[in-house]
């Protein structure tokens, strides 16, 4: 009697995330929704931000009174055709309870481990293999997945790394060419004991990727690349290079402004973060180099090569980083998801858009 | 990263900075123990225990122990600066400047200017400042308004461990004297501070909470005690932003105004007392840059024209403490 009836639930964005906060409805009870309608806005600790209905349906309950906190899973409404009796989501009402596992209660854990000689910081959350291994753009980290992680998490194991140089990794890096950190992400998934992940780049950590899976097909059982292009475009020279000279914290907001669609994405928060990591010396150093390198390679892996694994794009319309290009068009099999209203950060923009996009192709590619 | 206390913090960059260059030297009183005397080696680590360690890491020839006498000691951290060295300090309480005015505010302030840009002094003073361990009327001042007042000193007063570590490491690779005030009171505070080498611009104000309501510029202890206030009053639907501006010279100006153009409302809360201080300093600046701005007086919060008690209650009454501010931060609301 549930077929076709989802429940919306409480999103928990970021790790420390334990309830959020209804601030208002923007769609009333019977309008029939899309994949990306905005429901309803929650408030975090660290942000305000609508959750999305996720896929084609009708809004038939709003469950969660304006102004009150519901913890992270919690039941803020009802989605479900027309076709469906009152009577039936009515039962399902009564009969929802919290999941048994719930996120909060998922075993997180940081570790370090060593690989290729570089320590590196890594955080696992939930449980669950093959897992996802995410990895972060230039000048990012680990941190920076926060508003998908645990969304991901419900359905397996996620582990996200501070690459060589970034984070709370080692900072002096042995090397910067993308060869090595390719061998980097291979080495850890030997020292995690993986034979098989799905990988999740982002920007730089998208081409890492997409190298990892040509030199190891066997070992990626599925790719997602976000904001990454395939070839460096003179914006994103120019924009690491500004962020390489961004000394100050106004000059660094001005930057990281660049990255998002909406410029008040960028918190104060956000810029010190960042400054800090900057203003560690060996960091910069590190950065510096991988920036060298990266601009010298003399040839990056194309996003539109036909793919040996199954292969998915997910890109802003408004990326000014790493524009895709107005004709570009994925080859055979790769499916390309392009965002309205986002920049360069799909997954601090949109973070419950992209989670949904990783797990459904996350579950495509599992499926026998 | 790792959780490192304000003393750790410090003590990691002078030993950054002594492995980073061999001609940064320690200069003070029982920094190396044992000296002249049949005393154990790195007994204390200075009078704060700072240093401690830091002897067996690089020899006494660069961890140097000297008289009881800061005429002497400050001297000749001012001479051996002037000759090529790179030397840190330890003056143990600001207190003590008096018997050492001449040495950092004759002779290391004007030095550059002198000799018209041709000689440097690359010196760092890292000093203590600060009331509340009944330590009594000569050793409880927080002077950094009478460093400030000379042009040709940097004056730095780090409110947390984070900032502590990064701003004596830009300290010691500066070219010009920096007294460095460390606030007796924060030694012990912990927070999560990179194990590696970094540096923090000086005239960098750090902005430690955004309100909009009114603009609370804070120093040293103070921002602690600020940032409780300040989280009384956001209970109370009062927001307000928060500024350290962690150097007192240079002065971040600019953060200050681009808070005041928003609030119209200023608070300043200084340790140190109400005349010729940091709080009147940049309380007159503002008054003469934004006065268009404001939209009520600016209030200032600080101990009262009197020497430091040393009696516990009467130092209590004496320090400024969230109550004071919050009871100003309501007096410009409601105007």
């Amino acid at each position: 009697m549930n077929e076709g009836i989802t429940p919306l639930l409480m999103p928990r964005w970021g790790v420390d995330m334990t309830e959020g906060k209804v601030v208002r409805w923007l769609v009333g009870e019977g309008a029939a929704v899309h994949a990306n309608t905005e429901l309803v806005e929650v408030e975090s600790e660290k942000a305000v931000a609508p959750v999305e209905a996720g896929a084609e349906s009708v809004l038939r309950r709003r469950i969660a009174p304006e102004g009150v906190m519901v913890p992270v899973g919690g039941l803020l409404g009802v989605l479900a055709p027309n076709g469906v009796a009152d009577a039936d989501i009515e039962a399902f009402v009564q009969a929802f309870a919290a999941p048994k596992q719930s996120v909060a209660a998922m075993p997180t854990q940081d570790e370090t481990v060593t690989a290729l000689g570089q320590s590196l910081r890594l955080l696992s959350f939930g449980a669950g293999d093959p897992p996802l291994l995410l990895a972060h753009g230039f000048g990012g980290d680990r941190r920076g997945w926060s508003l998908v992680q645990s969304e991901l998490a419900r359905q397996r194991r996620v582990i996200s790394v501070d690459l060589p140089g970034h984070g709370d990794s080692s900072k002096t890096i042995a090397s910067a060419s993308p060869e090595f950190f390719r061998d980097i992400l291979l080495a850890l998934m030997d020292a995690l004991g993986l034979a098989r992940v799905h990988l999740v780049g982002h920007s730089w950590g998208g081409v890492l990727a997409m190298a990892v899976a040509e030199q190891a097909p066997q070992r990626v059982a599925s790719l997602t690349l976000i904001g990454t292009a395939g070839q460096e475009t003179p914006v994103e020279a120019n924009y690491i290079r500004d962020f390489l000279d961004a000394a100050r914290r106004a000059e660094v907001k001005t930057v990281l402004q660049r990255l998002f669609a909406d410029p008040a994405m960028v918190s104060r928060e956000m810029v010190e973060q960042v400054l800090r990591f900057k203003r560690i010396e060996a960091a910069d150093d590190a950065l510096r180099k991988i920036a060298v390198m990266s601009h010298e390679a003399s040839r990056r892996p194309d996003p539109a090569a036909a793919p040996s694994v199954p292969t998915q794009i997910i890109a802003g319309r408004e990326d000014r980083i790493c524009p895709l290009g107005e004709n570009f068009t994925p080859p055979q099999g790769v499916v390309l998801h392009l965002l309205d209203r986002v920049g360069h950060m799909p997954h601090l923009e949109a973070p419950a858009k992209v989670a949904s996009l990783i797990n459904a192709h996350v579950s495509a590619a599992s499926a026998p | 990263m790792s959780v490192k206390s304000y003393r750790a913090a410090i003590r990691e960059a002078l030993e950054h900075e002594m492995q980073r260059d061999p001609d940064v030297v320690l200069i003070g009183q029982d920094l190396a123990g044992g000296a002249g005397g049949g005393g154990e080696d790195d007994a204390w680590g200075g009078p704060m225990a700072v240093t401690k360690g830091l002897v067996g890491k690089f020899g006494r020839e660069r961890v140097l122990d000297t008289p009881v006498s800061e005429a002497a000691s400050i001297g000749a951290a001012v001479g051996a600066a002037a000759a090529g060295l790179r030397p840190v300090a330890e003056l143990m309480f600001c207190d003590f400047i008096g018997v050492c005015c001449d040495q950092i505010l004759n002779q290391a302030a004007k030095y550059r200017y002198t000799f018209g840009g041709q000689d440097q002094v690359p010196l760092t003073i890292r000093t203590t400042i600060g009331a509340g361990q009944q330590l009594g009327s000569q050793h409880s001042q927080a002077l950094y308004p009478l460093f400030s007042y000379f042009p040709g000193l940097k004056v730095v007063v780090p409110a947390t461990a984070y900032d502590a570590k990064g701003l004596l490491a830009t300290a010691i690779r500066d070219n010009d004297p920096v007294i460095f005030c460390e606030h007796r009171l924060l030694y012990r505070l912990r927070e999560d501070v990179p194990d590696e080498s970094y540096t923090i611009p000086f005239g960098e104000a750090r902005i430690v909470e955004e309100g909009g309501d009114v603009t609370v510029v804070a120093l040293s202890r103070m921002v602690h005690v600020a940032a409780e206030a300040v989280r009384a009053l956001r209970e109370d639907g009062i927001d307000c932003d928060l500024i350290d501006p962690r150097t007192t010279t240079p002065l971040d100006t600019d953060t200050i105004f681009d808070s005041v153009e928003a609030t119209g409302r200023l608070v300043i809360v200084d340790e140190a007392g109400p005349r010729c201080g940091t709080a009147s300093d940049i309380a007159a600046i503002v008054a003469e840059e934004m006065f268009n701005a404001l939209r009520a007086p600016i209030r200032r919060v600080t101990p009262p024209y009197a020497p430091v008690p040393a009696a516990p209650e009467l130092e209590r009454s004496y320090v400024p403490d969230a109550s004071r501010i919050i009871a100003a931060v309501r007096s410009v609301m409601e105007r």
